[in-house]
């Protein structure tokens, strides 16, 4: 089997499967367009780092033989179901800010059922959650100000009454 | 044609300079700075009502829901699988069962829920939504931050919403042609002062295609006719409850009860949150 090098945006360079590597939607086409054999010469993938590089090849890895997706039409019907398989939740227990760069990688390497994982993972994280909580989980820095936050919180005292 | 080598290494120095001209993160990446397109994917796994409480959450995603709400990608969490109302609703489900796919649906917005509206000069100025669970026939209801939001209706996306699935209408040459409404009124702690005053089908005037009204169009067309009576035109702040039902007709039938309500205490005004 042939391996393929990938740079990464600080100059590390990854071998991999070919197979594995073609998971990647950008990267299958790329090899298409030349036509085949490039063994001696490094891929770069600017934008995505070697650690995170290294955690969407460990993705591809187990996922080399899974079946196509299906096609575009049947997507459509595709329940909305945010179940996630049991070794994808273990893959995505990282801090926000890598599964924030896993969806990047996996956006922009075309890698769609990755990228998909990483969507429901972050559904997840919101599912029945108050905006007040949404924002407490990612950090968003509430925009209301002190004044706003009392009228909220009277207003709400009157409701109860 | 040159060797496969060459043309390599085009491509390559092609994609390294139009990627030094792509943004660079700086800092830590958060999740306001996901493009577009991955926002659209998370929400599109989320319920209609924690699309909701999303927009609320991160003006991002308020503004992502202002301009894509009808976006295709949503039609299944407007329409379809929702907590509350939406073709899987299991007060509906076996009707939908049984007669789709020549059921229209609605949107999930109008399954069970209370809606206030605050008229100002004749025009609806906010609308709040509250679900049905949290709420008593007497206007006691017990509100909690997340589901008590008032929305304005200029700047909210449910409000720009199309009343029926798009993807449905003209079904098997079955048009959505209008909406029945069914209007009661009451007075506020008094339910049995409660009286039916119209039952009506409105189905535009000539050349309006009805297949385009709006969550808001409902609610003003509501509004409007609710205000030709006199208990109700006086009031500034006026409760519906909306309870629609989809016949496998042309029709959507709408229950509405009107409920006029107190104002509130002097001083406490109620706030409009900024961002919705």
């Amino acid at each position: 089997m042939s391996t393929i090098k990938l740079l990464s945006s600080d100059n590390a360079e990854l071998a991999v499967d070919k197979e594995v590597a073609e998971r990647s939607i950008l990267i299958k086409n790329m090899l298409e367009d030349v036509g085949g054999d490039m063994s001696d010469q490094a891929i770069p993938i600017p934008n995505v780092n070697e650690a995170v590089l290294r955690k969407v090849i460990e993705w591809c890895e187990h996922h080399k033989s899974d079946p196509p997706p299906p096609a575009d039409e049947d997507s459509d019907s595709r329940k909305k179901s945010t179940d996630i398989e049991e070794w994808d939740q273990k893959f995505m227990q990282v801090d926000q800010e890598m599964l924030f760069e896993i969806i990047l990688a996996a956006n922009y390497l075309d890698i769609k059922p990755l990228l998909d994982v990483g969507c429901k993972t972050v559904a997840n994280m919101i599912k029945g959650k108050s905006p007040e909580e949404i924002r407490k989980t990612f950090n968003i820095q509430n925009d209301f100000t002190p004044e706003e936050e009392d009228q909220i919180r009277r207003e709400n005292e009157w409701a109860e009454e | 044609m040159p060797p496969p080598m060459l043309q390599l290494s085009n491509l390559i120095n092609t994609i390294s300079s139009s990627l030094k001209a792509a943004p660079v993160f700086r800092g830590r990446l958060k999740l306001e700075r996901l493009p577009v397109e991955v926002h659209l994917q998370i929400l599109s796994f989320l319920s209609f009502e924690d699309q909701f409480r999303c927009s609320v959450a991160l003006p991002v995603w308020h503004n992502i829901l202002l301009a894509h709400g009808r976006d295709v990608i949503f039609i299944d969490t407007r329409y379809g699988n929702t907590e509350h109302g939406g073709l899987n609703h299991p007060k509906i489900a076996p009707v939908v069962i049984s007669l789709s796919p020549i059921y229209l649906g609605h949107h999930a917005i109008f399954g069970y829920r209370w809606c206030e509206l605050q008229i100002t000069l004749g025009k609806i100025s906010s609308v709040t939504f509250y679900p049905k669970t949290r709420i008593t026939y007497n206007c006691t209801f017990l509100p909690t931050p997340e589901t008590v939001t008032a929305v304005d209706p200029n700047n909210c996306y449910i409000m720009n919403d199309l009343l029926i699935p798009p993807r449905l209408q003209g079904f098997r040459n079955r048009a959505f042609k209008g909406v029945i409404l069914q209007m009661s009124i009451a007075t506020y702690n008094r339910p049995s002062t409660r009286a039916i005053r119209e039952w009506e089908f409105y189905q535009g005037k000539d050349g309006t295609d009805m297949t385009k009204l709006t969550v808001m169009g409902l609610l003003e067309l509501v509004s409007e006719r609710a205000m030709l009576y006199d208990e109700v035109r006086e009031l500034r702040r006026v409760r519906l409850r909306f309870r629609a039902e989809c016949q496998p007709l042309e029709y959507v039938h709408f229950y509405v009860e009107i409920l006029d309500l107190p104002d509130p205490p002097t001083g406490v005004k109620r706030l409009l949150r900024r961002f919705i």
